[in-house]
């Protein structure tokens, strides 16, 4: 995947775990939705969070030519 | 009725057969809904196998037709099984639980290989033969209290025979692939890897919701 | 919220490398630090990373994701007191994840490791035997219900010992080092983890550390009660030293004698809550 997409999907799960923590901390939402959104949104931090730091921004890794 | 699963979310009515959904039956419906979801996302793996004893390895082929025959069959399971997940009513839910019991076979059967044919049809069997108690335990159930609402039977009043209960549990075990049959390993080694996990996943999600049942009443 | 669930995921890591620690102390080895198993998940982060050919790629990412949101929807369940069954649910699920893991590869390591998870099914019995005996007392199957219950009659461990045995038993089952691993035993390589590598073993890394967490959670809130947070990570860390102890002295069984083990203590777990049914009024 490029960088850039990466990028937009750890903002993206880090602001529904922000928005649902923020949210339930004012008592906007009850704590089951609270709860819902984060479940969903983990996941994909832990994933994006690993390939984000991981990502090549522009040039490409060295390829494995063998040993 | 008793507090097995949490309070109820949501109550469908049609009538005097409703379905209800509690935490834990939603629980279940959300997943058979996700698996589902990834049998028709997602394209079957190419299976490779190994020769034992040397470094051999091929690749296992599958056509297009088949995959495709039982990639309904596991939308149909999945379909069967959410059913079977939200059902308020003993005989919707036998009928569902051996519908799953069907589509197993069916995702199984359409491989083309003498192993897995084999496996599928000693299965099938168990599954025909599993919907004796399965009906014979809603069956006596309905015959003793003269309903089959879960809820109606839940709220007390009833004595619920355990030899039903047995028997109902009886039923859904042959129905699913899973719990009991899963030693018969040719079927979970059959290519396609979303359309086997469906077999297991359903067959362990009426397995768990039948435990609630045989509880609740 | 957050904060709990990145905390259950670390400290469930910890307790892995304490495991694996005593373990080592125990066969006379000197063994890995405590915390090499948060170094494993950091490490499979950094690491580069890609779909494998012959893999089913929506489905090999998937129970990825779908992994670690079952064991964070189990911690909230543990957290908040609902009913056991959901976690016992997802304990059960966890196998079709697990199978969901082998088979997306398409590696013939991994889809044996499936294999083994889907006819290790007999682990899973116990648990509702448990439920079953719990349930026989406390009426209700709500973990506050049953923490209440235990408030005022005592632990759970004193009034029926073969139901926390039982559960014990399948706690250690779900051990990377114990008698009942043949999910993930090396003949396999590492069974049904082999084919994910990079950001998704890391990704199993935190599944493994969650699940630790909450099972042991579970189990000190099933059976010992409703203790101060600090007391409860401690009666944890004091039944996953106890669980490594076993799995130190004990073989790894073979993936046949492990399912007839598990399907005779499932029998006797039977026989129990019978007696159980029918001496209670």
């Amino acid at each position: 995947m490029k960088r850039t997409t990466i990028t937009y999907g750890l903002a993206a799960s880090a602001i529904v775990i922000a928005a649902a923590s923020g949210l339930l901390a004012a008592a906007l939402i009850p704590l089951w939705a609270a709860e819902t959104a984060i479940v969903i949104a983990f996941p994909a931090l832990v994933i994006f969070l690993g390939l984000w730091w991981r990502a090549p921004g522009g040039e490409e890794d060295i390829p494995f030519i063998g040993y | 009725m008793p507090d097995i699963g949490g309070s109820d979310l949501f109550v469908l009515e049609f009538g005097d057969i409703l379905h209800y959904y509690t935490p834990y039956t939603t629980t279940l419906f959300l997943f058979a809904l996700i698996f589902t979801a990834l049998a028709i996302l997602s394209r079957p793996e190419g299976q490779i196998d190994i020769a034992f004893g040397g470094d051999a390895y091929y690749a296992k082929e599958t056509t297009v037709s088949e995959m495709r025959f039982r990639r309904f069959m596991a939308i149909a399971c999945g379909l069967a099984t959410m059913g079977a997940m939200g059902s308020g009513d003993l005989f919707n839910f036998t009928l569902f639980a051996s519908l799953v019991g069907i589509t197993n076979v069916g995702i199984v059967a359409a491989v083309k290989s003498h192993h897995v044919l084999n496996a599928a049809y000693e299965y099938g069997i168990v599954a025909m033969v599993a919907t004796l108690p399965l009906f014979g335990g809603a069956a006596l159930i309905l015959a003793t209290t003269g309903t089959l609402s879960i809820p109606a039977l839940a709220a007390g009043g009833f004595a619920v025979p355990l030899v039903a209960k047995a028997f109902l549990t009886l039923g859904v075990i042959g129905e699913g692939m899973a719990p009991f049959y899963a030693a018969k390993a040719e079927m979970f080694r059959a290519p396609g890897a979303p359309y086997v996990i469906m077999c297991s996943l359903s067959s362990l999600l009426i397995f768990l919701r039948v435990v609630e049942i045989a509880i609740t009443i | 919220m957050i904060e709990y669930l990145v905390f259950a995921a670390v400290f469930g890591l910890l307790l892995l490398g304490l495991h694996r620690k005593v373990i080592a102390r125990v066969q006379m080895r000197p063994g890995p630090p405590v915390w090499q198993e948060i170094l494993h998940a950091l490490k499979f982060s950094f690491k580069s990373t890609w779909v494998p050919k012959t893999a089913s790629a929506t489905l090999y990412v998937g129970v990825v994701l779908v992994g670690i949101g079952i064991w964070s929807a189990a911690l909230f369940v543990v957290l908040a007191g609902e009913s056991i069954l959901i976690l016992f649910a997802i304990y059960m699920l966890h196998k079709v994840v697990e199978h969901g893991f082998g088979l997306s590869s398409g590696s013939p390591y991994g889809k044996f490791g499936g294999v083994r998870s889907v006819i290790s099914a007999a682990s899973e019995i116990p648990l509702f035997v448990t439920i079953a005996a719990i349930y026989l007392f406390t009426e209700s199957l709500l973990l506050s219900d049953i923490t209440a219950y235990q408030a005022v009659h005592g632990p759970f461990l004193l009034i029926a010992p073969p139901v926390a045995i039982a559960m014990y038993l399948v706690i250690l089952s779900k051990l990377p080092y114990g008698p009942f691993s043949i999910v993930e035993s090396k003949e396999l390589v590492s069974g049904y983890k082999t084919e994910h590598f990079g950001v998704w073993r890391a990704g199993i890394s935190v599944i493994d550390g969650l699940k630790t967490f909450v099972l042991l959670f579970a189990f000190v809130a099933l059976f010992i009660g409703a203790v101060p947070f600090w007391a409860a990570l401690v009666l944890m860390t004091i039944v996953l030293v106890s669980l490594s102890f076993v799995c130190a002295v004990s073989p790894m069984l073979s993936p046949f004698d492990s399912v007839t083990i598990q399907g005779l203590i499932t029998g006797v777990m039977l026989a129990y809550a019978g007696y159980l049914w029918w001496v209670m009024p």
